[in-house]
């Protein structure tokens, strides 16, 4: 019942957004992902040139195979983590943008406008900064946690779904922080409603990391809309908006 | 407020990131990183202008 109105929170989320992206609205917000773009293709380039320096390894007779699989291996789960610790790092640089979407999204969708004193920006800015490296270590956390276990009861088959769902809850989280913090939510009280409401920020989470796997567009397209998603079903989840 | 206050977190990010790429190309000038920083600050400003 409640899986069926997180669905229904975001199908309706993911509607809203269409309508407002169609009528020419919050378009410039994706601006500052073009700049955030840049820096992913180089970052991107460079790693893969670093992987196909261990390429000469296929060549050596006999054991040369298992080498460069033993590589391949341990470049695939470093560019895993180096890729979250990079989209963590979009996420700070983009997070002063994606608040002030969030807050216009808000003060559109219900009328209410806010104010902020100087204490509060600057609290704020703290605050996009610590949210961020707070989700980076839990999520690597959670990892290593899971990794015992899955070590233990030999879960290797349920790793990739494990580690997605992992990731899509933390970045979820990151997302209702904007939102939490503007109805004067504590870090850990945001942390603690995340954790109440795990399905649906879980659900928020793989939208912004399926938009996100979509090549060269997904830097610039995924944090803004996963941002508008996270403030509408926030929205509707507390039934500010109908 | 927030127009002076928030384009501090891109500057600080992608400014130290330049920085740091240019000393290990060897450029450690000091108005050259006061001057990239300035840059990125500029830009964080312009954008989120547009923005709010």
């Amino acid at each position: 019942m409640k899986i069926k109105q997180n669905i229904n929170h975001h199908i309706a989320a993911i509607k809203l957004i269409f309508e407002e992206l169609k009528a020419g609205n919050f378009l410039l917000f994706f601006i500052p992902g073009v700049v955030a773009s840049i820096f992913f293709l180089s970052i991107y380039s460079l790693t893969s040139s670093t992987a196909s320096l261990f390429d000469f390894l296929e060549h050596i007779p006999l054991i040369g195979g298992y080498l460069a699989g033993g590589v391949n291996k341990t470049f695939g789960l470093l560019m895993f983590l180096l890729l979250q610790i990079y989209i963590f790092f979009v996420l700070t640089v983009l997070s002063p943008f994606n608040t002030v979407l969030s807050e216009k999204l808000d003060a559109k969708l219900t009328g209410k406008e806010y104010v902020f004193d100087l204490g509060q920006v600057m609290l704020d800015l703290l605050r996009m900064i610590f949210v961020v490296f707070l989700a980076v270590f839990l999520e690597y956390f959670t990892m290593i946690v899971y990794w015992i276990i899955s070590w233990i009861l030999h879960l290797g088959f349920l790793d990739t779904i494990a580690y997605i769902l992992i990731s899509a809850f933390y970045f979820g989280f990151s997302f209702y922080d904007y939102s939490l913090e503007r109805h004067k939510q504590g870090v850990f009280s945001s942390l603690g409603f995340a954790f109440k409401n795990m399905g649906t920020v879980i659900l928020t989470g793989l939208c912004f990391l399926l938009l996100f796997y979509f090549p060269y567009v997904g830097v610039i397209v995924a944090p803004v809309i996963a941002t508008m998603i996270a403030t509408v079903v926030y929205l509707k989840k507390n039934q500010l908006i109908k | 407020m927030q127009l002076l206050i928030y384009p501090l977190i891109p500057t600080i990010i992608l400014g130290t990131i330049n920085v740091l790429y240019w000393r290990r190309q060897g450029y450690t000038n000091l108005s050259t990183i006061i001057l990239s920083y300035i840059a990125f600050y500029a830009l964080s400003y312009t954008i989120l202008s547009k923005l709010i």
